[in-house]
């Protein structure tokens, strides 16, 4: 009898460590995912210019390694960025950065080549790359 | 032609201030949902803004996945239990200012106004009237606006469990600062 009390006791305990676990758990860390795909600027910008919907279904909340040149980068205040240019002047690939990767940008400028790790949430003007890092 | 008629036309159209559209792709919206059982805070630092001077038309885009929490948890409901973000990936809104041209874009300022137009949000469209500041420093021109959403305008659902944990009516602030395109 002791024996059954015990272990549903546990197993109660366990089930509610777990779920303050889960609900006090932060979203995923991109410096610890493996990236789902790996493409340049401007593929990615192509296939979503093609066909935006075809191209959420394939990348919509994934982790992607985008290789670009850097067009545009802004390394002060709360929003650290670097827009990837494209052949298209009008959209391009916008990586917004974890606030604490603002030091590791000042080693970059316009004209840079650069590898950058993060997850797809859409396409607005440009598509858009969210909690990004860059990969080394 | 008179040269000196060549120089007048030519005088008259540098005189014209050109039509300016102002844009950002790194517009911020911040929103407060929660009670005071619990925090419900998000941020978005990838909202497009564009808005043209001579028109006085706005328009402001944002990925509802791009929205940021502080709990994993939280950032999945989010998308896939109230705004159904594979569906209606999107907020996005088109409307116009009251009286833009009562900003002197040249002046340091902080002039205050009000933008009306149409949010389109979940699949549901509604009017909307905002008021908001755009300030002009340095030759810099910023917009702040603060405002509220009723969620259930926008069939957005609250289940019973969380009746007290979720807010019916959503604090948003939208902050751009904007380059000319």
């Amino acid at each position: 009898m002791k024996k059954i009390f015990l272990f549903v006791g546990l197993a109660f305990l366990v089930g509610v460590l777990y779920g303050l676990y889960m609900y006090y758990k932060k979203p995923p860390d991109t410096h610890d995912l493996t990236s789902n795909f790996k493409i340049t600027a401007q593929q990615l910008t192509k296939e979503y210019d093609e066909n935006e919907d075809a191209a959420n279904k394939k990348y919509l909340d994934k982790i992607i390694e985008v290789d670009g040149v850097i067009g545009e980068i802004i390394t002060d205040g709360e929003n650290p960025t670097i827009s990837l240019s494209s052949m298209d002047p009008l959209s391009g690939v916008s990586c917004s950065f974890y606030s604490d990767e603002a030091k590791s940008l000042t080693a970059f400028k316009i004209g840079d080549s650069v590898v950058i790790k993060g997850k797809c949430t859409g396409k607005l003007m440009d598509v858009v790359l969210n909690n990004c890092v860059i990969q080394h | 032609m008179k040269p000196s008629f060549l120089l007048c036309i030519l005088l008259m159209t540098s005189l014209q201030s050109p039509a300016q559209k102002y844009f950002t792709k790194t517009g911020i919206i911040n929103f407060k949902a929660g009670t005071d059982l619990e925090d419900i805070d998000a941020i978005n630092k990838s909202v497009t803004a564009i808005f043209d001077v001579a028109s006085g038309q706005i328009e402001f885009a944002c990925l509802q996945k791009g929205f940021e929490f502080k709990r994993g948890l939280m950032q999945e409901h989010y998308n896939e239990n109230y705004m159904e973000s594979t569906k209606f990936p999107k907020a996005v809104f088109k409307g116009k200012f009251d009286n833009l041209s009562s900003v002197d874009f040249k002046k340091d300022g902080n002039y205050p106004l009000t933008v009306s137009g149409q949010l389109e949000m979940h699949g549901v469209k509604k009017e909307i009237n905002v008021p908001g500041t755009i300030t002009i420093k340095g030759g810099n021109v910023s917009s702040e606006a603060t405002f509220q959403v009723k969620v259930a305008h926008y069939n957005i659902e609250i289940p019973g469990a969380v009746k007290d944990k979720i807010s019916p009516v959503v604090d948003i602030k939208v902050t751009c600062e904007y380059k000319v395109m």
